[in-house]
């Protein structure tokens, strides 16, 4: 695999992390004030409405006792900011050009080193026995080297939840995958949210996730099963392809919509394309 | 039953053109992989457009196969039903000389006949596609029409003769060797001197009997004289002893002879004959036992009698022998003698003494000191008192003779009848010679003697009397001869009727004929035709 963090992206990750400061989260105390909320612990921060899917645990049971109706406990956050990027390196990933899990990997710095440089670590789980724990903005060449091992393997979203879930670790979960399959997230999504942990998804996008490029007689085969066919590329099957591409983005935001949770999808950039225009996306200083 | 068969199985290896056909038909598939994750989307896109997957097109390449197998199996020849088996029959029919005994020595029916008959039942039971061809064999292969309604009309129209030369069990292995789908039937007595094929079927007709036969003949004739020597030798091919006759009649006296013969054994019986007029001269046996009548008579075509016309030239008072000679001579060979002034019309010129020219000599003559030259004589002409020194004992002229008492008083010293062979010589020269006239024909000759009658006392040796007959004998040569008849002798082994030391072998029955196919070439290129139709249309 070409090396995921050659130095002009270094560099660019470094011009990255010095503008930090303007991303628009850093300052929104609205935001900060939901995340101490949302948290499963702390100090008793006040009620909200009991809506199909919260954790039973969160639920104040003493409240429903008098008032006969359900309330969700909300907690002021006690334990430290600390981010968790799941990141998804199935076979499917090492599709596209460049390569999606190139793509990722190098979302995933980008976003973990925001995370050193503006709250209190990152956790970085790409396999269930793969648990790379991070803190301070001095970490992040390690955080390069942890994403710099990562190779491609199978993998299920529910595996990759399982070290988070089994030890509890609360904060922020950013996904980064290519939700190929936006039904098999569903449950990962679903057991996130009875856990009452946020999280976003970060779709690294391709071109080809949009439109089709491919012409003529084409051998198409699918990395994770292995399974091949070759279509005749005309124009009406590639707009048929196209047709379903966007079905398929529609499927994905339906699916984390129902789970109330964002997802972003990450453009990635041409090989080669170091600007920070194209890797720093201008809606996040006002969305991240 | 053979369901099918290919006759030409060798031209199958062009199925190796299905391999090639399964490989050109397999659909193009691009050599670069596109690895994408939306294969899901490519395939749903495909069954909204109503496309079918890009799978092998099992059901043309089929239909390809099915034409090109069917094309190759007309080409391999693939016909249908039928049965394995011979398709001609060559029917090997013994026609030697022991297949015209009777089956049953009371019976009529020849061991032939019930050949013929077996054979025409064989052949209208047989299957109406199987070719036949009839031969019949003694000393030589007849090979009988392919039409085998003509070859049985000709087939009993064989009479059996000869001894069977042909070994039956080689022209029985050539014909089985021809080809794989001709069986060989054999249809003989199992006797005689060769045995019967070893392959192919084999019927047996005619019995084993007691038979005797005669198996040589010997004629010495001794024409233009009578005498007719016959030596014929009988067999007796059985198992006890018997007594027989043997006879002949027709040309000759008849005349008989006894021959007494223990099993298995064989003799010679003499007959001296005195022909009358010639002719067909018939010889046979006569007893019991004998199961076969064709060896027991031959025929012999003897010369009728050369009745000469003899002319005597000599001198009745001075030579009274040489009249006698002529008038026995006449009436042994049933001539007559002419007076002497029809000389010149005679067959045989008897002379003694006197002059006869040159031309005149007649080429069938015997002369006693007759001179050729008018001439005085002179005394070296004459030899008074010659002694007879030696005579041939080889010449059939003078063989066995006696000649030491001839006594000659004077004779001539040449000029006596010519150069010859000499058969009396004297001390000083020939005293008889024997000439040859090589233009005539047929072949004569004539003894010319030195002396006359009257000079010695040859008249009065009994040597005299044969030497005239046998003068005459041989100034007439041997004429046409003896002719045995058509119908001569067979060989011991065909008249030989008891079953063979190894015995009569088994029959074989017919095998069974296959039975033809039907050709499948036609309806296989059909289907062919058909395949690539619907593949067309699929």
């Amino acid at each position: 695999m070409t090396e995921p963090f050659p130095q002009p992206f270094r560099e660019l990750l470094r011009t990255i992390l010095r503008r930090a400061p303007e991303l628009r989260a850093a300052t929104d105390p609205g935001v900060r004030a939901r995340r101490r909320a949302s948290s499963a612990s702390g100090t008793f921060a006040g009620h909200r409405d009991y809506a199909p899917g919260d954790d039973l645990r969160a639920v104040d049971w003493n409240a429903y006792a008098r008032t006969g109706e359900l309330f969700i406990k909300l907690l002021e956050e006690e334990e430290r900011r600390v981010v968790t990027i799941l990141l998804d390196r199935s076979p499917s990933m090492t599709t596209g050009d460049p390569e999606r899990l190139l793509g990722a990997l190098r979302l995933a710095a980008i976003l973990g080193g925001l995370a050193l440089v503006r709250l209190d670590g990152v956790r970085v789980i790409y396999d269930t026995s793969e648990v790379t724990s991070l803190s301070g903005a001095a970490a992040l060449p390690r955080l390069l080297d942890a994403l710099g091992r990562v190779s491609a393997a199978p993998q299920q979203p529910l595996d990759l939840l399982r070290p988070l879930l089994e030890a509890g670790w609360l904060g922020s979960v950013l996904w980064i995958s290519d939700f190929a399959d936006p039904a098999a997230a569903a449950p990962a999504l679903h057991l996130l949210r009875r856990h009452g942990r946020r999280c976003s998804a970060w779709l690294p996008s391709l071109a080809e996730d949009q439109t089709t490029a491919l012409r003529g007689l084409v051998r198409l085969v699918d990395p994770e099963t292995g399974r091949e066919e070759v279509f005749e590329a005309d124009a009406a099957m590639r707009a048929a392809v196209d047709a379903e591409l966007q079905r398929l983005a529609r499927h994905q935001d339906s699916v984390f919509a129902a789970a109330g949770y964002p997802l972003f999808r990450y453009p990635l950039p041409q090989a080669g394309d170091w600007r920070l225009s194209s890797w720093f996306l201008s809606s996040w200083t006002s969305g991240f | 039953m053979d369901l099918w068969f290919l006759s030409d199985p060798q031209r199958l290896w062009l199925l190796l053109v299905l391999p090639l056909l399964l490989w050109l038909a397999r659909p193009h598939r691009p050599r670069h992989r596109v690895a994408t994750p939306h294969l899901e989307q490519w395939l749903r896109a495909r069954a909204r457009l109503g496309r079918r997957p890009r799978r092998f097109p099992w059901l043309r390449w089929l239909l390809a196969a099915v034409a090109a197998t069917a094309t190759v199996g007309a080409f391999a020849g693939a016909r249908y039903g039928g049965r394995s088996g011979p398709q001609a029959l060559a029917v090997v029919v013994d026609a030697s000389a022991s297949m015209a005994a009777r089956v049953t020595p009371e019976g009529e029916e020849t061991a032939f006949a019930s050949a013929v008959t077996a054979v025409r039942e064989a052949l209208a039971a047989l299957p109406p596609h199987v070719r036949v061809r009839v031969v019949a064999c003694s000393d030589s292969v007849t090979r009988l029409p392919s039409d085998a309604a003509m070859a049985l009309e000709q087939l009993a129209q064989i009479s059996p003769r000869g001894a069977g030369l042909v070994d039956l069990s080689a022209v029985g292995r050539e014909l089985d060797g021809l080809a794989h789908e001709v069986a060989v039937w054999t249809v003989t007595d199992g006797l005689g001197p060769t045995p019967p094929a070893a392959v192919g079927a084999l019927t047996l007709v005619g019995s084993t009997q007691d038979n005797a036969g005669i198996t040589a003949v010997a004629i010495e004739d001794a024409w233009p004289l009578p005498e007719v020597q016959a030596s014929l030798t009988v067999d007796n091919f059985s198992g006890r002893p018997g007594r027989w006759m043997v006879r002949a009649r027709g040309g000759v006296e008849d005349a008989a002879a006894p021959v007494e013969l223990r099993p298995g054994e064989s003799a010679r019986v003499g007959l001296a004959l005195r022909r009358t007029r010639g002719g067909r001269l018939e010889l046979w046996l006569d007893g019991t036992p004998d199961g076969f009548a064709v060896d027991d008579r031959i025929t012999v075509q003897l010369p009728e009698p050369a009745a000469p016309r003899i002319a005597v030239l000599a001198d009745d008072e001075t030579s009274p022998g040489i009249a006698a000679a002529a008038a026995a001579l006449a009436a042994e060979t049933g001539g007559r003698v002419l007076a002497a002034a029809a000389a010149g019309e005679a067959d045989y010129l008897i002379t003694d003494g006197g002059i006869l020219p040159g031309p005149a000599v007649h080429p069938r003559s015997l002369s006693f000191g007759t001179r050729r030259q008018d001439a005085p004589l002179s005394v070296a002409d004459i030899e008074p008192a010659p002694t007879v020194a030696d005579w041939d004992r080889e010449d059939p002229i003078t063989r066995g003779l006696d000649l030491s008492e001839l006594q000659v008083q004077t004779c001539l010293v040449r000029d006596f009848g010519g150069a010859g062979a000499t058969l009396i010589r004297a001390a000083h020269g020939p005293l008889a010679v024997l000439s040859r006239d090589p233009t005539s024909e047929p072949a004569a000759a004539s003894v010319h003697v030195a002396f006359r009658l009257s000079d010695s006392n040859f008249a009065l040796l009994p040597a005299f009397p044969q030497f005239v007959r046998r003068s005459f004998a041989r100034s007439f040569g041997a004429g046409d001869g003896a002719v045995p008849g058509s119908d001569s002798l067979l060989s011991a082994a065909e008249s030989d009727l008891r079953p063979p030391s190894t015995g009569r072998p088994a029959e074989r029955p017919l095998p069974a004929f296959g039975a033809p196919s039907v050709p499948l070439a036609p309806g296989l290129l059909l289907l062919a035709l058909a395949a690539l139709a619907l593949r067309v249309w699929v």
